[in-house]
């Protein structure tokens, strides 16, 4: 999978790159808007993720470039603008999904990831995991071909957990992808733990490995 | 209690000249009814002076009266009277027999050796009349020049002093954050014309130092955004490292908390900035139980978290013209704040009617006024998970859709209400 990330923020632009090498993906960057624009001219790519403020030229320029030249390729907007009328313009002219700065790295992959499913794959695709498979279209999870009996927040956590297996994760990215934005309420975490709990014991009464370690001092890991 | 100032200006007008006609009136009346009374003083002199110079010429009394009006008497005395003269009332044969005052002359007089007393009675009616008559007619005329003058006073004053009022009503409309510079009309009078220079002057500098404020808030926290993504970004890839030791790990989370913490401050602030820059204008037909029921959803599992009991009602078909996202955002941090400050086990009681949605949540009452609470970054309980913008957020959101919201504690509860029109 070939992500093209157009972020003009050095820093910025080598840690996610770095980050979702890692997972695997060839992970090219664009610093300006020429070389974005002379990149998607040479170059196909499975995903682009697009800053709109870039030096040279507008995101949304790209992004109309991108749509008429590769309109299978997957776009999601990564702005330090949050405001609402450029997220609606941005997924109006054809952007698949739309993050504001500043977010967090596993977050960014799970929608790399969702983003590639269902443009790759039309979204008919199973997720597997051993003896975990997710049908992110039915939005079901089974283990060993039996069906889990999983609430919407324990399913998302499985799924967010598979997407960035091997990782250590925050609590507090954990938490704000179940909950949102709005979510920063004293107690998070001993209401995340006690999720994790449930899901785990759900796995486990059907005979599936308790993956989901806990990281002292940081958060939890899906280990193999 | 203050009044207008054409009134009191008016006022003043009136208690002056009234003051004046009247001290005058009297003044006029005291001089005029001081030269009658000589004049008719001098009139019996010179009547008497007649008789003299007739007796002395005649050697005899006069056979009649000399004068119109004036009755003399002759009366035979044994010896010479005292001459007196004093006022007296007396019946008026010309006036209906009505006792009237008279001036009585009494002189004596020597007609061969045989003493007379002369009585002159000078009818001092007329005169009287006269001061009477002269003083109606000084006080109808002082009357009417007053009406007058109030009412000139009133259509000058209103004439003058129109571009003064015409400023005061357009300086009453002057918003801040308004778009369009304040609109003064141009006026004849230099006074009027200097003050409406300076407000313009001073007017353009609240609206750019705003506009400045604003748009450098807004500018703060974009370009806060980036390097809070480079902190964040790196301290989870930093994560990923396998040698941490448990410190270094604990160092990084805090790292991470922190960012966290900022980057909701920032997001809020934002905001805030937003709604008062008026960027959520466009409001349309929004179905509120529909909305807070999405939301409520979110919120009812943590809910079960934090071991609150909610009591939802909610009315079907609220419908209200509003910007959707400031709907939300309204239910979202009013919510947030009742969960956060509702004591342990709390019921939290949400009520939507077609009047007005209605929060409730136990908890000990407030220390400081409410309006305390609707400023930025303060803290009522100073937790350290609250950024101090919610009800900050909820009050320029009150502000900016012309909704209500109201406060009270009552049965040991906070409860805030949002009226709709």
């Amino acid at each position: 999978m070939k992500i093209l990330l157009v972020e003009d923020e050095f820093s910025l632009s080598q840690t996610i790159a770095n980050y979702l090498k890692d997972d695997g993906y060839v992970c090219e960057t664009a610093c300006d808007f020429a070389m974005a624009i002379q990149k998607i001219e040479l170059y196909n790519y499975d995903c682009v993720l697009l800053d709109l403020m870039i030096p040279g030229g507008h995101g949304f320029d790209v992004l109309s470039r991108l749509k008429k030249d590769h309109p299978q390729t997957g776009v999601i907007i990564i702005s330090a603008r949050d405001d609402l009328d450029n997220c609606i313009k941005g997924l109006d002219m054809g952007a698949d999904d739309y993050l504001s700065k500043p977010f967090h790295l596993s977050e960014l992959q799970a929608r790399v990831r969702s983003v590639l499913r269902r443009r790759k794959f039309n979204g008919h695709t199973q997720i597997q995991f051993r003896e975990i498979q997710i049908n992110p279209t039915e939005k079901l999870a089974y283990v060993n071909e039996e069906r889990l009996n999983l609430t919407k927040t324990e399913y998302e956590l499985l799924l967010f957990f598979i997407i960035n297996k091997h990782r250590v994760m925050a609590r507090i990215s954990i938490a704000e992808h179940l909950w949102g934005d709005s979510m920063d309420l004293a107690n998070n975490h001993d209401f995340l733990y006690s999720h994790i709990k449930n899901l785990r014991k759900k796995m486990t009464e059907k005979g599936g490995g308790d993956y989901i370690k806990s990281v002292y001092g940081m958060g939890y890991r899906w280990e193999e | 209690m203050s009044m207008k100032l054409t009134t009191q200006t008016n006022l003043w007008y009136l208690f002056v000249t009234a003051l004046i006609i009247l001290l005058g009136t009297g003044i006029f009346f005291f001089f005029l009814k001081d030269l009658l009374d000589e004049e008719a003083t001098e009139t019996l002199y010179r009547e008497k002076d007649d008789i003299i110079r007739f007796i002395s010429r005649e050697k005899r009394l006069p056979n009649n009266t000399l004068f119109i009006g004036d009755e003399v008497t002759y009366r035979e005395t044994p010896f010479p009277v005292q001459e007196s003269l004093n006022d007296t009332l007396l019946t008026n044969p010309y006036e209906d027999q009505e006792l009237s005052p008279f001036r009585c002359f009494q002189f004596p007089i020597e007609i061969q050796k045989k003493y007379y007393c002369v009585t002159i009675k000078r009818s001092l009616f007329e005169a009287n009349e006269l001061v009477q008559a002269l003083i109606y007619a000084a006080l109808i005329l002082s009357i009417l020049s007053i009406v007058i003058l109030y009412i000139s006073n009133r259509w000058v004053f209103r004439r003058i002093w129109s571009p003064f009022y015409k400023t005061i009503k357009a300086l009453s409309h002057f918003q801040s954050n308004q778009a369009e510079p304040l609109d003064l009309k141009s006026s004849n009078t230099h006074e009027f014309q200097k003050l409406n220079k300076s407000l313009i002057i001073l007017t353009e500098n609240v609206r750019r130092d705003f506009q400045n404020m604003k748009a450098f808030s807004e500018n703060a926290a974009h370009e806060l955004q980036t390097p809070l993504s480079i902190i964040q970004n790196s301290a989870e890839a930093l994560f990923q490292n396998q040698d941490l030791t448990e410190t270094q790990a604990i160092q990084i989370n805090n790292i991470l908390q922190a960012t966290h913490r900022l980057s909701r401050l920032n997001k809020s602030l934002l905001m805030l900035s937003r709604i008062e820059n008026k960027q959520f204008q466009e409001a349309s037909q929004v179905d509120l139980s529909i909305l807070l029921k999405q939301k409520l959803e979110y919120y009812l599992s943590l809910a079960k978290e934090y071991n609150h009991i909610f009591v939802i009602t909610i009315q079907k078909n609220i419908v209200i013209n509003i910007h959707p996202d400031l709907a939300a955002m309204l239910f979202q941090n009013l919510i947030d704040n009742a969960i956060k400050h509702a004591s342990a086990e709390g019921k939290i009681t949400l009520t939507l009617t077609d009047t007005h949605f209605e929060i409730r949540n136990p908890g000990p009452p407030l220390k400081s006024a409410i309006e305390k609470l609707y400023l930025r970054f303060y803290k009522e309980s100073g937790r350290s998970d609250s950024t101090g913008l919610g009800l900050a957020i909820v009050h320029s959101i009150i502000q900016a859709t012309g909704l209500k919201l109201q406060y009270q504690y009552e049965h040991d509860e906070h409860v805030f209400r949002v009226v709709f029109q």
